[in-house]
């Protein structure tokens, strides 16, 4: 997979969010994009995965224009911020809802992801009832349990504890085993330095290779 | 399994469904089982005992009032919650943005729809099973009367009448439903934007209640018993239920849904 992206802009209010940022990302490496509150990385990451419209520029993925040839990347998996599920069903039945569209998944694999997050022991436990955390590990049980090729991560380690962070990097480098192009925005450099192959900056809105 | 799952996300559908079956159960023995005849001494008959057929019965009343909260409130809180947490982005990704806004358009409109037609289904069924289904007699003058529209199906096709007065009320709660949910997406509140149509609806029935017969009053237009005095409150009617289709899917290509 290749992702090209061609001055894009996005301006809300007259607010310039995204300013005229031109990159390339391909498949089998980690992408970090480190960023200030409020520098632009969430809607960046909207904006690849087709779910805010650009007011100019262009997102061609593997030849095809995001929002003309299609509305959304064909195989993508996502964070994007504070992940909110259904809070009367279990991890389990979570899945199995957005598993039901794509019907690509089966229950053994469901459960795998369930186990490669490290939910496996709170598996009975309604959404409702988790932490900041448990959260955290079902919004990335759900963005790769389809085994994407473009995998979106907001801020992913917020509320993980060290053993869950150790698993998450664990399951990064499978992912990118497997061959998928993931992308991770955080503030936090330390983090992103230990997982990417690549680093960038996003400073007002404008994008930089560190 | 899968019907827990669909009751864990649909828990406010549930209520709306638990309080118009309460209605309907009530209005069935309040007024068709503790009494062989009707309230006035007219024998009984399915087509004018039923909750929907006559309005002698404070729980007709009810009802018809409350339809819009009904199916606001069927999926007003469910969806507007899971909207608010962006939860539906999860959907988006895995489809095409048309198959999106049909997906979630068909099924809002029937949830909408059977949070109405379940309870009122219902009411009829048992009544049918107490009451026989004799044709209604003109002269009784329960029913529309021959200035309302329908009449002449009424008295002689009363089950096809019933039948398409129960589906159009149930499309009506469907299109109030999708303006519920439009309304979300627009008013960041989901409890404010769940009460709108109710509140719109209130405000008719006020409006309605300082002339008679007025076509203003919703629950008027909604109760079989009564029918349309006129074709514009049809064509009212069908205008809105259109509107609550165009509006959802203008939302949903601007991606506002």
């Amino acid at each position: 997979m290749k992702i090209e992206v061609q001055k894009i802009k996005k301006i809300i209010n007259k607010n310039v969010i995204l300013d005229d940022i031109s990159v390339e990302f391909v498949s089998g490496k980690i992408y970090g994009i480190k960023g200030k509150n409020g520098s632009g990385k969430t809607m960046f990451l909207r904006a690849l995965c087709g779910l805010t419209r650009i007011n100019a520029g262009k997102i061609i993925i593997d030849g095809k224009y995001l929002g003309q040839d299609m509305d959304f990347p064909e195989r993508v998996g996502f964070l994007i911020e504070y992940p909110g599920f259904p809070g009367g069903l279990n991890a389990f039945d979570n899945l199995k809802v957005l598993a039901s569209i794509k019907k690509c998944v089966s229950d053994e694999d469901i459960r795998d992801t369930i186990s490669r997050v490290g939910l496996e022991n709170d598996a009975k436990k309604k959404y409702r009832q988790y932490s900041l955390g448990m959260k955290q590990k079902l919004g990335i049980a759900a963005a790769i349990m389809e085994k994407p090729e473009l995998i979106l991560l907001d801020e992913p380690m917020n509320g993980l504890d060290d053993d869950a962070v150790m698993k998450f990097k664990t399951i990064l480098q499978e992912e990118k085993e497997r061959g998928a192009l993931i992308i991770i925005v955080s503030h936090d450099l330390e983090e992103l330095e230990l997982v990417s192959d690549e680093l960038y900056q996003m400073k007002e809105g404008r994008l930089e290779k560190k | 399994m899968d019907f827990k799952r669909f009751v864990s996300i649909h828990k406010f559908w549930m209520i709306s469904i638990l309080v118009g079956s309460i209605i309907a159960i009530n209005h069935f023995v309040d007024g068709v089982l503790l009494v062989n005849y009707d309230i006035n001494g007219i024998p009984g008959n399915a087509y004018i005992s039923w909750i929907g057929g006559s309005f002698f019965y404070s729980q007709s009343h009810w009802f018809y009032f409350t339809l819009p909260l009904l199916g606001s409130v069927a999926v007003g809180l469910d969806y507007g919650i899971l909207k608010r947490r962006k939860y539906f982005d999860q959907y988006k990704i895995r489809m095409t943005k048309e198959h999106y806004i049909a997906t979630l358009g068909i099924k809002v409109f029937l949830l909408g729809f059977s949070a109405i037609v379940i309870p009122l289904t219902l009411n009829f069924v048992l009544t049918m099973m107490e009451r026989p289904l004799l044709y209604p007699d003109p002269l009784v003058a329960i029913g529309p009367q021959s200035d309302e529209l329908g009449t002449t199906l009424y008295y002689l096709h009363p089950m096809i009448y019933t039948s398409i007065y129960i589906c159009f009320d149930g499309i009506f709660a469907g299109a109030i439903a999708l303006i519920t949910v439009e309304l979300c997406a627009i008013i960041e509140n989901c409890y404010m934007a769940t009460i709108v149509p109710f509140a719109i609806s209130y405000i008719l029935y006020t409006v309605g209640g300082l002339f008679v017969d007025s076509c203003f009053t919703l629950d008027r237009l909604l109760m079989p018993v009564y029918g349309a005095k006129s074709v514009i409150e049809y064509v009212a009617a069908v205008v809105f239920i259109v509107f609550s289709i165009v509006t959802w899917m203008g939302l949903g290509l601007k991606e506002e849904l």
